[in-house]
Parts: structure tokens; sequence; C-alpha cells
């Protein structure tokens, strides 16, 4: 019998999924017409590893084991997979599904259950994938449409409104992607600056400032940070005003952000503090603590995934989706575009499309829009390659069936 | 969360009734940022009292940054404390901290901008290091002209240095003009001041006809590790055929600094050239050592080319 599966149409692999459910078919490729259906059942072939949910549809709760009737006749049957909360992979094609017919084993699918992790509590394998991944970024050449989409000019754009939220997320997304276009096992953890997190300021990792001279951030010499290096700009420093061994940043608890609400206008004050906190952690001679040159810094996205995550999980915390409904006010509060009357800037109308993957530099927005579109995923078309705001908040696609292919080891997706 | 919200609820309560000192600080160190007006109204006469705990006017700040954020007149007082020198040094950095942080969440940033300059110029002098310190790292991360100029003088005129020598290198990167290049120059040949010659040798890779300069500092194996380490990065940047060069060189010299090799195989590695992570003479040899490597940094290193041969490199 020739079984064919697929994950989003993608008939061949390597596969990734997060928690959220994604689109998987199954078609028994030499199938002959009139033929009955076949029973398989699907399960994970190993108990290491990633783990794999099963989902009927999107009404089904989820099961560690299912059993599908799949037509005889080659037509294709549908439902999804999404990874076990709590249970991702630490490496590529550590997963996989076990493919069963009267106790034969028909197919065995690797692939990985691939979550943004809490940097502090990355495996060596993890952490130095990620490096060496940002590292062959940044010698592309390409990183510099990310530090322009970051800098002064941007800065009115992207900060102090309401959709400064939506355009970061978007923003650590788009570098992820091409992230994971070098490799794909590749996610951006997340520095959890509301705790201490001694494994991150180390010489192997975010390195730690030398205690003589200008205080230039120290790598061990196989650590791929050694390479980092920003064309025109010193050596990177970045002194803490915390301990790191043993001390959250100076920013206010995570308890504190978290309860902020119940509305969305309620929460985004968190910009302040604990975002803006973080930032200036640090003495001023660190790129880090400076809004136009913050990106020449590698933590800066580690900072921003954590940022992300809060909004994550505070719009996880809602009441059934008005966190994560685009269209409910709780979740975001300017509606329509910036065409309607009384709108908002473009830009903060959550029908409005987000600069720079827009292009659009007409003013208001910056008089350039580096980067071009957003990246596509070889798994997804969302959000497409001009996001709007709407794009980035129902992020698991709980209510548009469209999820941005990301998800955080502390969240789980609760159908 | 309820229980949380109700905390924070009574906390805010707490701060703007009471008159106790005592119950006010503890109210204002427990409450989440200050949103409403009356807990705005009761902070901003905190932090505006110049008679009240210093303590309890830096608790303030911290928690008016929100209100302080969309104001511009709150914000260009923030400025004033900053600027008074007669004011306690904990209170001003306070401020300057208030300060950057709000830059990544004001809407109105935009329309102070220029107060700012004008203040943080005024502050380059400072008798408090951390206060001068910083204010020189953000205009010199600016390209502020006259922090460049002051920069410059202390370099040439070490009696009127603002920062150490080193320091003001460093910070004259961020704008590199063609004018430094010499300085630059005398300092990694002449300078007996090695943190001098790491942040010199650094910024010179970027002036073309520094190249020979980088090769000398970088071949003498005698020279100071992190001035070989600088100079060849400075290579890598901005001479990447020569720096494949050297460091192909390099990562096959079994007599060279573990470190030294371990970053130039770690620079081929995750080159965007494929000769350079791709090289079969290098692949070669570090097939033929690899047991034999006694440096963990250099194994890992080695191990790392090793394991990515033919990786597509985006």
């Amino acid at each position: 019998m020739n079984l064919e599966f697929a994950i989003n149409k993608k008939t061949k692999g390597p596969y990734y999924i997060g928690y959220a459910p994604v689109a998987c078919t199954l078609k028994i490729k030499d199938g002959a017409a009139g033929s009955p259906p076949v029973n398989i059942t699907l399960s994970n072939n190993t108990r290491k590893g990633g783990q794999i949910e099963f989902y009927k549809d999107l009404n089904s709760r989820e099961a560690d084991t299912l059993t599908l009737p799949v037509p005889g006749d080659g037509k294709v049957l549908s439902f999804f997979i999404g990874g076990k909360f709590q249970a991702p992979s630490t490496e590529d094609g550590d997963a996989a599904i076990n493919f069963v017919n009267n106790g034969n084993s028909l197919k065995i699918v690797p692939l990985m259950v691939r979550v943004r992790k809490d940097a502090n509590n990355l495996t060596p394998g993890e952490r130095d994938r990620f490096l060496s991944a940002f590292v062959k970024f940044l010698e592309s050449g390409r990183y510099k449409n990310f530090l322009d989409m970051h800098n002064a000019a941007a800065s009115p754009e992207i900060h102090g409104r309401s959709s400064f939220l939506p355009w970061h997320r978007m923003f650590v997304l788009d570098l992820e992607r091409h992230l994971q276009a070098i490799d794909a096992s590749v996610t951006i953890p997340y520095w959890n600056f509301q705790h201490p997190a001694p494994n991150v300021f180390t010489l192997d990792f975010m390195g730690r400032p030398s205690s003589t001279g200008v205080s230039a951030l120290q790598f061990n010499s196989s650590n791929p940070l050694v390479n980092w290096h920003i064309s025109g700009a010193p050596q990177l420093v970045r002194t803490p005003e915390f301990d790191t061994l043993t001390d959250k940043a100076n920013v206010e608890s995570e308890t504190t952000t978290l309860r902020r609400g119940p509305n969305f206008e309620d929460f985004r004050v968190m910009e302040g503090n604990p975002h803006g906190s973080a930032h200036v952690s640090f003495s001023g001679n660190s790129p880090i603590t400076n809004v136009t040159i913050a990106p020449r810094d590698p933590l800066f996205f580690m900072l921003h995934s954590n940022v992300d995550r809060l909004w994550a999980t505070w719009q996880a915390a809602g009441n059934a989706n008005d966190r994560i409904d685009p269209t409910d006010q709780e979740a975001y509060f300017f509606q329509g575009d910036a065409g309607a009357p009384g709108a908002q800037r473009i830009g903060d109308n959550v029908d409005d499309t987000l600069w720079p993957w827009d292009k659009d530099k007409a003013r208001p927005r910056p008089h350039t829009a580096p980067g071009g579109t957003m990246i596509n995923s070889p798994f997804t078309a969302f959000p497409g390659k001009t996001p709007k705001v709407s794009d980035a908040i129902d992020y698991q696609g709980k209510t548009n069936k469209q999820n941005l292919l990301f998800d955080y080891d502390t969240i789980p997706f609760i159908n | 969360m309820m229980d949380s919200a109700t905390a924070d609820e009574n906390y805010r309560k707490i701060f703007v009734s009471s008159s106790d000192q005592d119950e006010i600080r503890e109210a204002l160190s427990n409450v989440s940022v200050l949103t409403d007006k009356e807990s705005v109204k009761k902070a901003t006469g905190i932090l505006k009292d110049d008679k009240a705990d210093p303590g309890l006017r830096v608790l303030a700040l911290y928690k008016l940054a929100h209100a302080i954020a969309s104001d511009k007149n709150l914000i260009l007082y923030v400025l004033r404390l900053l600027k008074n020198k007669n004011l306690p040094g904990d209170i001003r950095k306070a401020a300057f901290s208030c300060i950057q942080s709000i830059r990544f969440s004001s809407p109105v940033i935009a329309s102070v901008q220029t107060q700012i300059t004008d203040i943080f110029k005024g502050l380059v002098e400072d008798k408090n290091q951390k206060i001068r310190e910083d204010v020189i790292s953000y205009l010199a991360q600016e390209k502020d002209e006259y922090v460049q100029r002051k920069l410059l003088e202390g370099i040439h005129e070490p009696a009127k240095a603002l920062l150490p020598e080193e320091k003001a290198i460093h910070l004259l990167g961020y704008d590199i003009h063609a004018g430094i290049y010499p300085i630059l120059r005398n300092i990694v040949e002449k300078s007996s001041n090695n943190y001098s010659r790491m942040e010199a040798i650094h910024i010179l890779g970027s002036e073309p006809d520094a190249k020979d300069l980088l090769l000398k500092v970088y071949n003498n194996k005698k020279e100071r590790y992190g001035v070989r380490k600088n100079s060849l990065m400075a290579l890598k940047t901005y001479h990447p055929e020569e720096f494949n060069r050297v460091a192909t060189s390099t990562a096959v010299d079994d007599q060279e600094n573990p470190n030294i090799r371990a970053i130039s195989i770690n620079a081929l590695a995750h080159s965007n050239n494929e000769s350079s992570y791709n090289n079969p003479d290098i692949t070669e040899h570090l097939k033929k050592i690899g047991r034999k490597v006694g440096s963990a940094v250099l194994k890992k290193a080695l191990d790392y080319y090793l394991t990515n041969q033919g990786q597509k490199q985006n």
C-alpha cells in the first residue's frame, strides 16, 4: 500500500509543526475505484523527542492516537496534527508519526515539534544552531534590512502606538523565517527578562563584558557570535546593570505585566515597562539601550521574543476568544482602516497594512521601506507578503484557521 | 489573576489616600505602573517635591514612566532633573534611564528630541562619571559632531580627556571620519595602551589602505591576543579576500594559538563564501588532526566545520 501523507499540501519533508494544529491529508496513492476504506492508526513512533497530538477535525479534542478510515479508492482524507504541549523537539526530526494498519507499520514520517523556548533552558545544540543561523544571516548582508527597519526614521512608525505589539510580532517572525531558511530547526528563543537567566549571559551564548578596556563583549572562540560585527560600528558592548547570575532585569514582575487588563489598550502599557525597561537594564554605552541602533545587539530579538510571549500569554488568559479575535475591541481597540472616518494614523487600525512589508513610503510613513515584502514559510501562505495588523493578533489561527506557525513552549493550543 | 488585580487596586487606593510615608512607599513599591489620574497626580507631586526623600522620588519617577512618555511637559521636567547638578546622583541617573526607556515607547518623544540633545551636550563634562559616560555614549551613537570633537580633543590632549582613551576611540567608531585614521594608525603602531590599540585596529579596518597594517599586526604571533583577534575580524569585515587567505592558512597551522585558530575556523565555517566553508584542503587537514586536538574550543570549531560541509548557505 502506497500511503501519501501531506502537511499543508507538502508531500515531502522535512516537516515542522508547533502546538497549533496544522492541516494534513492522507491518501492511498495506489487505491482502486470501489475499494473500501482502510483503517489506519496514527501514533507517535517514539516516546523520546517531540510528541504529536492528533485531531480528527478542528471541532474535536486532541488525542494521542487516531484511527482514520482512509478511502480505499485514492480519495484524500483530511485531519490535523499539532505538537503536544510541554513535549517539543530538541533536535530536528526527533518526532515521528507511525502509520499502522493491522499491526503493520506502513510508513514512519519524521518531523519536528518546533517552538520558541526559554533561552535560559536551551540545550547546547539548540543554542548553537540558533547562533549559527543568526551569524550566517548576518554574513549574508541581509540583516542590514532589519537594522534599517528599526532605526531613527522608523521609530515613530513602530513605537508609542497601538500597533507596537503587532508590528514587533511580525518583525520577530520575519527574522525567524529568514533564519529558518538557513536552518529550519531554529526558532528565536526568548530572553525571559522577568526571571534570572544565568545561562544566557555566558561566553558560549550572549557573551560577557570584559572587565577591562571598553568592556567589549567576550565570547568563547568557538561561539558563532565571535563573528558578530556590524560594518561601520565599533565592537559590541552590553554592560548589565543587574546581576545576570542571580537577578532579573530591572523590570516589573511577570505577574504585574500579565494582570493588566481587561483589554488590549490596558495591556499595551507594557511597551514602557517591562519592554523599555528591559532595553535600558544595561549601561548607556550598550547599543541595546538606544532605540535607533538596538538591533545591532543579537539579544534584541530574544528580548522581543519575550515581549511577544508576554502578549501571547495575556491573550491566552482571556475569556473564549476575546483577546485573539481581531474584530473584538478587547483584542485590539482600533477597528477598520485608516480610510474610515475617525480612524487613527495609518498603521494603527486593525485593517491597515504594516510598514515596511507593504512598501508604503507615503507620509506619514517613513520615507524608506527596507527589506521588501514578508518572507513566506514553506508550510503556510499566512500572513502573505503584506501583513495587516489583524494578521498578527490570532497567531494560532483559532478564529481564522490560519496560523503563523510559531508557538511558545509555555502556551498550549486549547481547542 | 483576579486576586493580583485586586491587590494592585488595593495598593493604588492606599497610595492615593494615605499620608503615612512608610505606607506610601510600600504601596508605590507594589503597585504597577501608574495610569489613573489620581495616582499620577499624587506621584507627580512626590517627584516634584524637592524636600521629598530621594529614594521615594526615584520610585515615583519609575512608576510614572507611562505618564511621562505621553506628556511633553513631564519629559521636559525629567530632563531638568537630569540637568540639575545639585540633585543626588540617584535621581539624576534615574532621570537618564527614564529618558532612554521612554524613547522606546513615547508617542511624543520626537517633539522634544532637540531639548534632549541640548541637555545631554551640556552634561558631557559632568562630574558624575556615570552620567558623563552615558550621555557621551548616547551622543556618539547619534553621531553628534560636538561630542566627536570633544572626544578627539581628549585623545590629542589627555588633560582634556572626558573618558579613558580606549573608550573615546570606541565611541568615535560609531561615525568614522577619514580624519581619524592617522591617529588610529599611530596608536596601533606606537601606543603602549593595548586597550586603545584593540579599539583602534577594529575601526581601522574601514580604511581602504589599512590592509597591510592589519596583516602585519595579525601575522605577528607575539602580538597581544585581543589585538590580533580584532585585526582578523577587521580583515573579515572589510577585506574578505585577504581574510579568506589568512584564515585558511591559520586553520591548518598546527602551531598557531588554539583560540586564534578556532576563531579562524569558526569564521570560515560561517562565511557566505563557499570556498571558505567548503574548502577541501581545510577539510582534509582537520579530519587528520581531529582526535589529537587538545583545546576544547578548537575541537568544537573543528567539529562544526566538518559537520556543516556541503550545507548550502543562503
